[in-house]
């Protein structure tokens, strides 16, 4: 009972970081129609910049700030000097995105040498609150609650405020919300920035979670994100949301019982709703 | 002449569908567009509206070129558009999609929101309702409503009665009779009794070109001219 | 008759190219040299095939590391298992065969009639899963460490390699360009130009790619057959991302949609590759030519999006063709 309920706790952690990579991955595809592939360069470089940062000051703080700046920085640049070149065609923009995934991926060895560097448990985190027979690890609990917030913080920015409601809409049918004389490629940066820091921001937050961080972990993360985002619904963040809570509690349990198998499972269910319903389990329009 | 279309044509890929259409769109009146299916209709509206890409020829609002500028351009100088798949945002309510239209506080804009749901007051009733979950001629008057929440001097609307109910169809034809009275419409109708009912003037066209223009009142003679190109034996 | 001269100047040309290929082991003692071209060839088919997908078909794979990989793993254990005899070589092109063409065409079916991002996305997962799946399977695989095999007596020699390379390069162009140019690869290339056109025109578009797939995915798994049988050796670096990066490299900057671009590409990239493997001998940087492929490869699709083939063929028929008053407007009415 008590590894069910560790597991469950595992699986919501997991499944908060496969959230804010998904959910930026989502709002970017539903609203330019751009498939980030480069989406694990972003979450590997917020890993390595907020660790960095984390490991100079010794301040977890500044360990996410810097992520989330790094975060900014490479959204800012992707998005103006590679994305909007190539917008329009998807061909190129998925073909470039991924080249741009490589060369990130590999400057990460370059700048911090090809082994992995192992990551501190901060003190504040440290440790674990026992319940009875339960063991609840600080960490993972931070993390779930850090989700939490994010995800409540999207929905609060999607359904309450004027540039949310463009997203929104622009995500639903970008042509009408043009013929409405709003300018939605103004709304790209934004977007594509956005994505950016969440991504960065689970690359840190991952970072302790697991220990380790290394340069191949973009990939790794980016296609168990791909897998949130097929059975979530493409542009549909709550779906995202679900979705990353169900590969989460998958990976954890199979990572239990049947590690080697954990990854087939989770394309076994990406496959089972492309199938099925290939709009997504939570997907509003196909 | 508010709105002229100068030789335009337009391809969509490899395929040449407008291969030179010219009529002009007079100030105050509504302008139906006719043909048959796949003469080209929907795409010389998407053209004005910058949608689909005018390759040669000229578009010219207010005596100002527009055939080249951006969507969003064009609908600020004043052009509303109402696809013929009516755009909704399924997943917001009414008053959302509305608010997407509306912009920034502005009492002219409010004054006419207040018109419109005087027009249409079923909008008033499903306020809070989700886009996808109005009826079919619900969703038309939200469209409709939406383009002409800003002002507009223009409006293209495509088939407003595709798929709506008699009934439905009266109300439109009256919808439109009260907004042609505060701006200017372009109408693209296969429904031969409903542009009759509201049109002033009408251009037809047939293979991606203009074959025939004039006042729809010498239309309804012309048993001829509906036989051939509007496929009305 | 100009045209005549054209072709038949073309065709002379190929035709000295080749044989220039086959005299080659016979004009020189450089085993390197041998190995380098015998490594072209086969990746040049690994290229074509990519090619009939992006070029001809307008479908972006990110998996084809997982054909490659398939062969390579094939030839390699059943050679270990079956005791290197000519049987076991012929058995594993069936098995290379039988499995490339299931394995695409599951995938295929799956994703081909989604939208492009779907199919893209599910090849790199599966690829990715081929990937651990080879790390995970010691028992049949050896982990990462890969093993090494013997290979049957008439195939141990650099020289036969080399040829069964060559000829398998040219009877794979050969078969790609009737297949581009039959009526079947010019529906291909009206699905690539408008996917939705070519379904109104009635074509059962699903079907003709998951078959475009299942071709290229075949031919990708026995150049990768060819991969194991020169090196004798497979381990999982033949399933991995940078495999995939080689190809859209190769096929990009020699040019998408023309065959020999793929051919051009591929030498290009197999010499830079030598190159820089010599130079990282003598400065760090170049040991993470992954880097400058990358980056090569993003300018390349930024700014040179037809690759040389096909900017020298673009260039060629603008200077011959004469100029035409209207902007091609030769589409049809709808």
């Amino acid at each position: 009972m008590d590894i069910a309920i560790n597991l469950i706790i595992n699986g919501l952690a997991t499944g908060m970081l496969l959230f804010l990579l998904a959910a930026g991955l989502t709002l970017i595809f539903g609203l330019m129609h751009v498939l980030n592939f480069a989406h694990g360069g972003l979450f590997v470089w917020g890993a390595y910049a907020g660790v960095w940062f984390y490991l100079w000051t010794g301040s977890f703080l500044a360990g996410l700030l810097g992520a989330c700046s790094a975060g900014l920085l490479l959204g800012l640049i992707m998005e103006r000097l590679i994305i909007q070149p190539v917008y329009g065609d998807s061909t190129r923009q998925i073909l470039i995105t991924l080249g741009v995934m490589l060369v990130l991926s590999e400057m990460v060895k370059v700048v911090w040498g090809p082994n992995q560097i192992s990551v501190p448990t901060l003190n504040l985190l440290e440790g674990s609150w026992r319940i009875g027979e339960i063991v609840l690890i600080k960490y993972r609990i931070f993390v779930i609650a850090a989700g939490a917030l994010v995800f409540a913080l999207l929905q609060w920015l999607l359904k309450k405020t004027r540039v949310g409601l463009i997203i929104r809409a622009g995500v639903i049918h970008r042509e009408m919300v043009e013929s409405l004389g709003i300018n939605v490629k103004r709304y790209f940066l934004l977007v594509f920035v956005l994505g950016a820091v969440l991504a960065a921001l689970a690359g840190m937050l991952f970072a302790p979670y697991s220990g380790v961080i290394y340069a191949e972990m973009g990939m790794e993360y980016a296609i168990l994100a791909f897998i949130v985002v097929v059975v979530g619904g493409l542009g549909s963040v709550s779906g995202s949301a679900m979705a990353a809570v169900m590969v989460g509690l998958s990976s954890a349990f199979m990572n239990y019982f049947l590690p080697d198998a954990a990854l087939a499972v989770n394309m076994l269910l990406m496959a089972a709703v492309l199938l099925f319903k290939p709009s997504g389990l939570f997907g509003a329009r196909g | 002449m508010l709105l002229e279309v100068k030789g335009i044509h337009t391809m969509i890929g490899r395929f040449h569908i407008l291969q030179g259409v010219s009529f002009g769109v007079p100030r105050g009146e509504v302008t139906v567009l006719l043909g048959r299916n796949g003469a080209g209709k929907t795409t010389t509206i998407r053209s004005i509206m910058g949608l689909s890409p005018v390759v040669r020829g000229e578009v010219r609002f207010e005596g100002e070129q527009i055939q080249s500028l951006p969507t969003h351009v064009i609908a600020r100088k004043g052009i509303g558009y109402v696809p013929e798949d009516m755009g909704i945002f399924g997943d917001l309510t009414v008053e959302e999609n509305l608010k997407v239209a509306m912009g920034r506080d502005d009492p002219a804009v409010s004054d006419r929101l207040a018109w419109i749901l005087e027009l249409f007051p079923d909008l008033k009733v499903y306020w809070r309702r989700k886009g996808g979950q109005l009826s079919g001629g619900q969703k038309q008057m939200l469209s409709i409503a939406r383009a002409f929440v800003q002002n507009r001097s223009l409006l293209l609307i495509d088939e407003p009665s595709k798929g709506l109910a008699p009934i439905m169809v009266d109300k439109m034809v009256e919808g439109i009779r009260q907004i042609k009275e505060r701006t200017t419409i372009l109408l693209v109708e296969q429904n031969f009794s409903m542009a009759q009912a509201v049109g002033d003037r009408f251009v037809i066209l047939d293979g991606g070109r203009c074959v025939h223009t004039g006042l729809m009142d010498a239309l309804k003679e012309e048993k001829e001219l509906q036989r051939r190109y509007l496929g009305i034996a | 008759m100009v045209r005549q001269t054209a072709v038949s100047r073309s065709r002379f040309l190929y035709g000295g190219i080749v044989a220039i290929l086959c005299l080659l082991p016979f004009l020189t003692d450089s085993r390197s040299t041998l190995i380098l071209l015998t490594q072209i060839f086969i990746f040049a088919v690994f290229a074509m095939s990519y090619d009939l997908l992006l070029g001809f078909t307008g479908i972006v794979s990110f998996g084809h590391a997982m054909f490659f990989g398939i062969g390579a793993y094939t030839v390699g254990i059943l050679m270990k298992r079956g005791d290197a005899t000519t049987e076991s070589f012929f058995l594993s092109v069936l098995v290379t065969i039988a499995l490339a063409a299931l394995v695409s065409y599951g995938v295929g079916m799956l994703s081909l009639r989604l939208k492009s991002h779907y199919y893209a996305m599910l090849t790199l997962a599966f690829a990715g899963l081929f990937q651990v799946a080879a790390e995970k399977w010691r028992s049949l695989t050896m982990g990462n460490d890969g093993f090494t095999f013997s290979v049957p007596e008439w195939l141990r020699d650099r020289e036969t390699v080399y040829f069964i390379a060559l000829f398998f390069m040219i009877f794979t162009f050969y078969l790609l360009l009737r297949f581009t140019r039959s009526p079947m690869g010019r529906v291909l290339q009206a699905i690539r130009e408008n996917e939705q056109r070519a379904e109104a025109l009635g074509y059962r578009v699903l079907d003709y790619k998951v078959a475009a797939s299942v071709l290229s995915g075949v031919l990708a798994g026995l150049s990768g057959l060819l991969y194991g049988l020169t090196l004798r050796f497979v381990n999982t670096a033949v399933f991995s991302v940078e495999i995939t990066l080689d190809v859209l490299l190769m096929t990009i900057i020699g040019g998408v949609g023309t065959l020999l671009g793929g051919i051009v590409g591929t030498a290009l990239i197999e010499l830079t590759h030598d190159v820089l493997t010599d130079l990282a001998k003598v400065h760090l940087l170049f040991e993470r030519w992954i880097i400058l492929f990358g980056i090569v490869y993003i300018l390349a699709v930024l700014f040179f999006p037809k690759g040389i083939v096909g900017t020298i063929r673009e260039w060629r028929s603008s200077r011959s063709v004469a100029r035409r008053s209207d902007p091609g407007f030769e589409g049809e009415k709808v």
